[in-house]
């Protein structure tokens, strides 16, 4: 019989990891009180365009940010943990390479994000009443979108989490995900009324702060907007796998120069 | 490979990306912006979406939502705290303007469009005795927290205290129109022209490419147009009223057009993301331009923009009027 490879097995210790902690139960039970309110106005008739919206809006968005903690959480974890029990020692005492390791812990915690994405997803969306014009297509897009920024969460979280304290990475990922789009519209204000030349250096400097929740389109798809262009979505998809390249290479670059 | 190559792999590979970000990235923000403006925000159903979004202020949207929030709250406070279904909309708004500019063509005093609002009588959200299956619960809630019977009609404040929450608004969202115009409308009411004219100067100033700049602009106009009461206080009212509604008409029609698919044929029909409010804003400017043309003296500029109004709206009964006395036949 064929073993199993060695980034399938590093993988399965982080989904039983998943299973022995109750972070995901928390985030599950949140996700019911919603299931609970969504099924709740259905049988009291609420049923209006406005009343589908708002529910609509809000167990959408209750699925992105969630899935967005969840990831976060797994990924400070998934080294500092290793690093502090010296279970590392053994594990690269074996046939594997640090970037075998690296991309096996992400392989599980993506797929678990991912994966509980879907879920959160369907509690979110199979209760609430569908507004009258929402674009199926564009939810789809949405939640390929979302799982491209589940990707650049836990690669940017991993790299951190080498660098600093686990719980300040996830902390400063969260943030920067909630706050670099009203920063951004700041800082593009501040620049309006520089020389075109700085106008257009600030505007590229910015650009390589990541703006993830530009990628979260499921407030456009309650708002009744049209599936993007195919353009525009790849536009969207080079973005995310920007960043996401972005920080599985500086994660890389710290942990094979991390001496242990 | 090397072991010097190995070692600069990773490096290059993110100065690569970085370059690829600092260059993706504008165009793409560029794009959604793009995509975010021609999504019809103007409207009242969307208006009324995004105020009921509580998700939208810890999603990326914090700035506007929390402006939109504030908005909701104005309502609650000019209906003495009693939370009524969504009922002040821009069309009403739009009808008031409409009243200003038939007043100054009249020559007559103006009446504020908010004095007979009370002839509506929208639902509370906390439901009716006879509509609510809570029994004891309903009647608690009734007691204990702000509600009038909705078929009473619903009374307002006199709007002084609203007028901090128009500041906040749009210093939360420079980019809130509305909170700007009902702002200024409720300053004017408060007997402050000035102080309307300043905060409009200021939204014009913080949306130079707003889609619906030309409102502001019509805003402007009338609350120059209010000083026809008392001269003293801005002699050249006139000529900045004219100026306002001139630049609001050119940017209203340029906007209209953008939904029009620029067919001469089409300039009678209203466009399809169009909303009513914006094309009668639109169609008031221009009818402002025209008076205020006809009253300095200049009729030949004011029948040429009387002609143009007549392009987008034949059947509008104060501008065929105008037409009339500058001379033109049907």
């Amino acid at each position: 019989m064929e073993q199993p490879s060695s980034t399938f097995l590093i993988a399965r210790t982080v989904w039983l990891d998943f299973a022995r902690r109750k972070d995901f139960y928390v985030l599950l039970f949140f996700i019911m009180i919603f299931v609970v309110a969504a099924l709740t106005a259905r049988w009291m008739g609420v049923t209006n365009d406005s009343a589908a919206r708002l529910l609509l809006d809000t167990g959408l968005a209750l699925s992105s940010i969630l899935s967005i903690i969840l990831v976060a959480l797994f990924s400070s974890r998934l080294l500092p943990e290793e690093f502090e029990s010296r279970t590392l020692y053994p594990l690269l005492a074996k046939p594997v390479s640090r970037m075998q390791v690296l991309w096996a812990k992400f392989a599980g915690v993506f797929s678990l994000g991912g994966l509980s994405y879907i879920l959160f997803l369907l509690l979110a969306w199979l209760p609430a009443p569908k507004p009258s014009n929402a674009d199926d297509v564009l939810l789809m897009q949405s939640a390929v979108l979302q799982m491209v920024v589940l990707a650049a969460v836990a690669w940017m979280v991993i790299w951190l989490s080498i660098r600093i304290p686990a719980m300040l990475a996830a902390l400063i990922v969260l943030i920067m995900y909630l706050v670099a789009s009203p920063l951004g519209g700041f800082v593009q204000g501040l620049a309006a009324s520089h020389s075109s030349l700085l106008r257009a250096c600030i505007t590229h400097l910015w650009g390589i702060v990541p703006d993830l929740s530009m990628l979260s389109l499921f407030h456009s798809y309650v708002d009744g907007a049209s599936a993007l262009s195919m353009p525009v979505f790849l536009a969207l998809i080079g973005y995310g796998f920007g960043f996401a390249a972005l920080f599985a290479a500086l994660g890389m670059h710290s942990f094979l120069r991390k001496p242990l | 490979m090397s072991e010097r190559a190995q070692r600069l792999f990773l490096p290059i590979l993110i100065v690569l990306l970085l370059g690829f970000l600092a260059w993706l990235s504008p165009g793409v923000h560029a794009m959604m912006q793009r995509r975010s403006d021609a999504m019809p925000m103007s409207s009242a159903g969307e208006l009324a979406r995004r105020n009921s979004s509580p998700f939208a202020m810890i999603l990326g949207e914090f700035r506007a939502s929390v402006s939109d929030f504030m908005f909701m709250k104005t309502e609650r406070y000019l209906d003495s705290g009693i939370a009524y279904q969504p009922h002040i909309n821009v069309q009403g708004m739009a009808s008031e303007k409409a009243r200003e500019a038939s007043n100054l063509a009249n020559n007559s005093t103006a009446s504020s469009a908010h004095d007979d609002h009370d002839h509506e009588h929208p639902a509370t959200l906390i439901r009716t005795q006879q509509g609510d299956f809570r029994g004891f619960l309903g009647n608690l809630e009734r007691e204990v927290k702000p509600y009038r019977d909705p078929r009473l009609g619903h009374r307002h404040t006199s709007g002084e205290e609203l007028l901090p929450w128009y500041r906040l608004m749009t210093l939360a969202n420079p980019h809130q129109v509305r909170a700007y115009l009902i702002g200024a409308m409720w300053l004017s009411q408060q007997d402050k022209n000035d102080e309307a004219i300043a905060f409009l100067k200021e939204g014009i100033q913080n949306n130079p490419a707003h889609p619906n700049l030309f409102q502001l602009y019509l805003s402007l106009t009338t609350s120059y147009v209010r000083y026809h009461w008392d001269e003293k206080k801005c002699p050249d009212w006139p000529k900045l009223a004219l100026d306002a509604a001139q630049k609001g008409a050119t940017q209203g029609l340029q906007e209209r057009k953008k939904y029009l698919g620029m067919s001469p044929a089409d300039l009678s029909k209203m466009p399809a993301q169009w909303q009513t409010d914006q094309e009668e804003d639109l169609q008031m400017c221009m009818h402002y331009v025209s008076i205020l043309q006809h009253n300095a003296g200049n009729d030949a500029a004011a029948r040429q923009s009387a002609l143009q109004l007549r392009q987008i709206a034949p059947g509008l009964a104060p501008n065929n009027r105008l037409l009339k006395t500058l001379g033109v036949s049907n």
